[in-house]
């Protein structure tokens, strides 16, 4: 199913894998070696496997084709600080984007002010 | 955003192209507000291994983390943290998980994930 981005996809988690290894070693003055952030970042896209197997087995239930963040939370329900945790960021996204939609409104509205205050 | 992101993460359509590689049926789609939530519960994944990695490299008064210490902490990695419920690996797997979630394991996740969620306000 992925054919020829697999590799790609591979290695991009891998990379990203790195970094967070890589940061977290410089925090505690200690290295990851090549072979442990490999080994995390295998498990990681394993691990991808079978999360999207659950998220679409709970979008089915729900009778829709798109998997929502409501899938995401009961992933993530095993884990009560997990679930709390993905719980306020989708919250967060909300947020963001209202106040997203906001802002566009009114940088519309001012731009309107200016011209007119121009004439 | 005009800040630039200096936190390291998943990107969002890395996520979208890896989970949709494994959906079973054609017409399953990821939003993509649940591709962002995914991107960040794979960083609380690897960010929770590397952590039980680098105790485990502590403990063993060793510099380097090496793989022998990730392999140490998986087993409870994959039944304290983020377990299938769908796809238990064996029925040893399921007792471990009831007994993890009794006795809170070495590096609880709690304190780990407030300290994310705290420089994720500071973003703000």
């Amino acid at each position: 199913m992925w054919r020829v981005g697999f590799q790609r996809l591979k290695a991009a988690v891998h990379f990203t894998v790195g970094r967070l290894c890589q940061k977290l070693g410089e925090n505690h003055r200690r290295v990851f070696s090549r072979q442990a952030i490999a080994a995390i970042a295998e498990t990681t896209f394993r691990q991808c496997d079978i999360f999207a197997k659950d998220l679409e087995a709970f979008a089915r239930h729900a009778k829709r084709s798109t998997v929502s963040t409501e899938d995401v939370k009961l992933v993530a329900r095993r884990s009560t600080a997990l679930s709390i945790y993905i719980q306020n960021k989708s919250e967060e996204l909300n947020q963001e984007q209202r106040e997203l939609k906001k802002k566009n409104t009114g940088k519309r509205k001012s731009r309107d002010t200016e011209e007119e205050s121009r004439e | 955003m005009a800040e630039q992101d200096a936190e390291i993460g998943f990107r969002k359509d890395t996520v979208s192209k890896l989970l949709s590689g494994s959906f079973k049926e054609e017409k399953t789609k990821l939003s993509g507000d649940a591709a962002l939530l995914m991107a960040e519960m794979l960083k609380v994944f690897v960010q929770e291994a590397a952590v039980r990695s680098l105790k485990q490299a502590e403990s063993e008064d060793s510099d380097q983390v090496d793989i022998e210490h990730f392999e140490k902490v998986l087993p409870q990695l994959k039944a304290a943290v983020l377990p299938s419920l769908l796809h238990a690996t064996s029925s040893k797997a399921h007792l471990c998980s009831s007994v993890e979630q009794q006795v809170l394991p070495a590096c609880s996740m709690v304190p780990f994930i407030k300290a994310s969620w705290s420089s994720w306000k500071q973003l703000e």
